[in-house]
């Protein structure tokens, strides 16, 4: 009864604008809420999202710089040593001169160096043999086993060595190894981890091959000539 | 002070209307209060966000820049770790640096009268003759190499006696640490 009386010209218009505020700002409430709710709901999980992410980054700069900062300089010096052990060019002139000046301590003389074969992978290897002549199978044994420790590194894969009351000889099948360098840094995004106990005992090993004493040759003065032309 | 309505009656709105006038303006308050903590707690989170973000930013930067200060180091880090990868697995992988050193130890306590002859090194196995002039000494050969405690394995492959060389014996050896019961 009451609600057909709104309807009644005399009060219609008083009660519809006494209506109209409240029933407005319930519409335009709700609407705020199903149209823009949505909106500022992604825009702030998009916000979280790149701020978890610039986080992560964020930690993981602050770790690389610490391991950075933290690297011992005498690791860092050994770049130089450890490039010869596994240098990034065939090294195998430089460790027949290795060879030849370990066999001259030894007493050993290398007969016939004769290369093999060379396997072109990540790391590159070249097979190659040796005759070797002593004075005894345990000089000829401390050569080889005393390759084990210099640069670059070797391995000894078989060894053959006979006595015949006079002469001590031998053949010696190894492999020499290189490797190319690195061509590139990592991102800057990925982290860069410390190194790891094996690495350090690894690095350790290494730091006691022996490497070859390479001569630099320094420019001879020049004299001065009586005769410019001759 | 009492309030008093100078209308006259006739005027006078029908109460279901002032009901519905009144709760749909309780309804109304109530969602804009919702709305209005609504949108305070979205302000403050984007807020929060947002200047925690740009702190963050500015502090990458500068995080960057240190980095990139230190780019040597950090090539040298690169080098040394795929060249320690790389020596690594070639030290561990099969050769014969153990049996050199065995064959070394075992030269320095042959027995007297015992002679190697031939030595054959591989990965894994090591093949001698050895040449003695009793076989005493052939025995005595035995006794050192058990009682070194490397060998794994000790194989006898052959044993001949000629009047010229006396005995030649002939043994296979595998390293490799002896199960004790």
């Amino acid at each position: 009864m009451g609600i057909t009386n709104i309807k009644d010209p005399a009060f219609s218009s008083s009660n519809t604008w006494a209506l109209l505020f409240p029933v407005s700002v319930i519409v335009g409430g709700l609407l705020l809420l199903i149209f823009v709710a949505p909106q500022s709901y992604s825009q702030i999980t998009d916000r979280i999202a790149s701020y978890k992410e610039q986080k992560v980054y964020y930690d993981n700069l602050q770790k690389k710089l610490s391991v950075l900062q933290s690297t011992s300089p005498s690791i860092l010096n050994q770049t130089g040593q450890i490039v010869t052990i596994l240098p990034d060019k065939n090294p195998i002139l430089s460790f027949i001169s290795q060879m030849k000046n370990l066999a001259v301590e030894k007493n050993v003389v290398i007969t016939d160096i004769k290369t093999d074969t060379i396997a072109d992978n990540d790391v590159k290897v070249l097979e190659f043999e040796i005759g070797v002549t002593g004075d005894s199978i345990d000089s000829i044994n401390a050569l080889v086993k005393d390759l084990y420790h210099r640069a670059p590194v070797v391995t000894i894969d078989e060894m053959a060595i006979s006595d015949n009351g006079e002469a001590k000889a031998g053949k010696v099948k190894m492999s020499v190894y290189w490797a190319d360098l690195p061509t590139s840094l990592p991102a800057l995004t990925d982290p860069l981890p410390p190194f790891s106990p094996e690495e350090l005992k690894t690095l350790d090993q290494l730091r006691a091959y022996q490497v070859p004493d390479f001569s630099t040759l320094t420019p001879a003065d020049t004299l001065p000539r009586d005769n410019p032309f001759n | 002070m009492a309030e008093i309505n100078l209308l006259p009656t006739t005027d006078k709105a029908p109460s279901s209307v002032t009901k519905v006038s009144s709760l749909s303006k309780k309804i109304g308050s109530l969602v804009s209060i919702v709305l209005l903590v609504v949108l305070l707690v979205y302000a403050s989170i984007y807020a929060f966000f947002y200047v925690n973000g740009s702190v963050t930013t500015s502090s990458i930067t500068s995080l960057e820049n240190q980095v990139k200060a230190q780019e040597a180091t950090e090539q040298k880090i690169v080098l040394l770790r795929d060249r320690t990868s790389k020596v690594s697995k070639i030290i561990n992988s099969s050769n014969s640096e153990q049996e050199m050193t065995s064959l070394s130890g075992l030269l320095g306590k042959l027995p007297e009268g015992v002679m190697i002859r031939e030595a054959k090194v591989e990965p894994n196995e090591i093949n001698v003759l050895v040449q003695a002039d009793q076989s005493s000494q052939i025995t005595e050969f035995i006794r050192t190499l058990t009682e070194s405690g490397i060998y794994s394995q000790i194989e006898s492959t052959s044993i001949n006696f000629t009047g010229k060389e006396r005995y030649l014996a002939a043994f296979r050896l595998a390293l490799g640490e002896i199960q004790t019961q």
